[in-house]
């Protein structure tokens, strides 16, 4: 990536942040219906998170996605520069995968737990929520393996090849999940999606925000931390050249 | 990859599983050591299929992970990774003679924990029941292979390995546990056939994704 288009993706990034969370903060609380009155809605309050769940567990996807393109072309090209931006993306995913993880246990306990019931249990035997803890796991296990390899191309390789077995074993948990078994978790989109808790007027309008300002906030983040890494890998070369120097 | 020496690494990899019986001995006796263990919390599984399903999957996952483990460590430790590289023989050959042996391992390992359940617990020793395990060792065994090899060339890849290979078999462990569910409440592969064709589809794609990797996991710096 050229570093003129770098600073200029990042400036635009943080703007659509600035002007989208404000905006929607406000669809959340003033246009978002007033579930409140509706009898079978159990936790109208906690039902908000929806504008935050969905769009930062649809963006750690987007990350995975980022960090499988990167392995491919680190794998093809042997350039520390793609290995250097998957590793940014994977760190960046891995915060909106627990962000979605932390939304998404909230919403799960206000709307299934039951008198009688442990609230965590129900939440987390659910086989969607679980499709969300195996990304989590991956991003932990590939962040992980990075620490525990010595230099930089044998873990540049190394991740590179986790990376594309990861994403081959995300999508084929969410679709088992989908196809496999029942759940109280509402299927919004995708196969096997469930008519009626398809989204749409307002709130689908407000996921759409909430989506495009989740994306616009994992692709700042992923710049800044990219121009961060590079610059470490900048200074540990003038480091080593000045040691070199007698 | 030439057939004749693909025959002669993996009558080597055989060999040596065969002389130090370590692999074999060391998995039944985890995977009984699982059973004895779930002896003392359950004495009996009648109307807990879904405790039932994971006293028969969790020794196959740790044994099948564990095993595929040691063998790349002894490579590592050794420091034999760096010759098996400078032999005139493909890389994927390597890969693929050391997935066969522990396919062998695992599936052995899967019979050994369906008689056990099956004797310890009375669980039904039928094809509906088998059927999914051995399908999914044939997924795990390449899975713990890669993932082995991934480890093997990291520091703490006794602690590692088990990290790696969990995310990458849960879609198999989703369906397998499925597909155990369904048995044990008696009915019909036919009932089944939904988890069985995506275990069968997961251990296809993951041996077509192995093939292209296993060369750039154990190529040298």
């Amino acid at each position: 990536m050229k570093a003129g288009f770098e600073a200029k993706a990042r400036q635009v990034s943080l703007a659509a942040v600035l002007v989208g969370f404000p905006v929607l903060l406000y669809l959340t609380w003033f246009v978002a219906p007033d579930w409140s009155y509706q009898p079978d809605v159990t936790a109208p309050l906690t039902r908000k998170i929806l504008f935050f769940h969905p769009p930062s567990a649809w963006a750690s996807f987007i990350a995975y996605a980022v960090v499988f393109v990167l392995g491919i072309a680190y794998l093809n090209e042997r350039d520390l520069r793609h290995d250097r931006a998957a590793r940014a993306a994977a760190e960046v995913g891995f915060m909106m995968n627990s962000i979605a993880l932390a939304t998404g246990t909230l919403w799960g306990i206000q709307e299934w737990a039951k008198a009688g019931q442990n609230a965590l249990a129900t939440v987390y035997s659910e086989p969607k929520v679980l499709v969300v803890v195996v990304l989590w796991l991956t991003f932990a296990a590939y962040l992980l393996l990075r620490r525990f390899v010595d230099g930089p191309e044998r873990q540049a390789r190394l991740a590179a090849v986790f990376g594309v077995l990861g994403f081959i074993a995300v999508p084929a948990s969410f679709l088992t999940s989908r196809l496999l078994t029942t759940s109280l978790h509402p299927d919004i989109a995708g196969p096997g999606s469930n008519p009626d808790a398809a989204v749409s007027g307002d709130v689908g309008m407000i996921l759409l925000v909430g989506f495009l300002v989740f994306l616009a906030l994992f692709v700042h983040l992923w710049l800044q931390r990219l121009r961060i890494l590079r610059l470490e890998d900048e200074t540990a070369v003038l480091e080593a050249q000045e040691t070199d120097t007698p | 990859m030439s057939d004749g020496r693909f025959r002669a690494l993996l009558w080597k990899d055989a060999r040596r599983e065969l002389r130090g019986k370590e692999s074999i001995a060391a998995g039944v006796v985890l995977v009984l050591l699982f059973y004895v263990l779930d002896l003392f919390a359950f004495p009996t599984l009648a109307g807990a299929p879904r405790t039932a399903a994971a006293v028969l999957w969790t020794p196959l996952l740790y044994a099948a992970g564990a095993l595929a483990g040691r063998a790349w460590a002894a490579e590592a430790d050794r420091g034999t990774l760096e010759l098996l590289r400078a032999a005139p023989v493909p890389l994927l050959s390597h890969g693929l003679s050391r997935w066969v042996v522990n396919l062998v391992i695992t599936l052995a390992l899967a019979l050994v924990g369906f008689v056990a359940g099956g004797a310890l617990f009375a669980l039904p020793v039928t094809v509906e029941v088998a059927l999914p395990l051995a399908l999914g060792a044939v997924g795990l065994s390449i899975l713990a292979s890669l993932a082995a090899a991934l480890a093997a060339q990291a520091r703490s890849r006794d602690v590692l390995l088990p990290i790696l290979l969990v995310p990458l078999a849960a879609p198999l462990l989703q369906a397998g546990i499925a597909a155990t569910l369904s048995a044990l409440a008696g009915l019909p592969l036919s009932e089944a056939r939904a988890p069985l064709l995506v275990l069968a589809a997961y251990d296809l794609v993951a041996l077509g994704v192995s093939l292209v990797l296993w060369p750039i996991l154990l190529e040298g710096e």
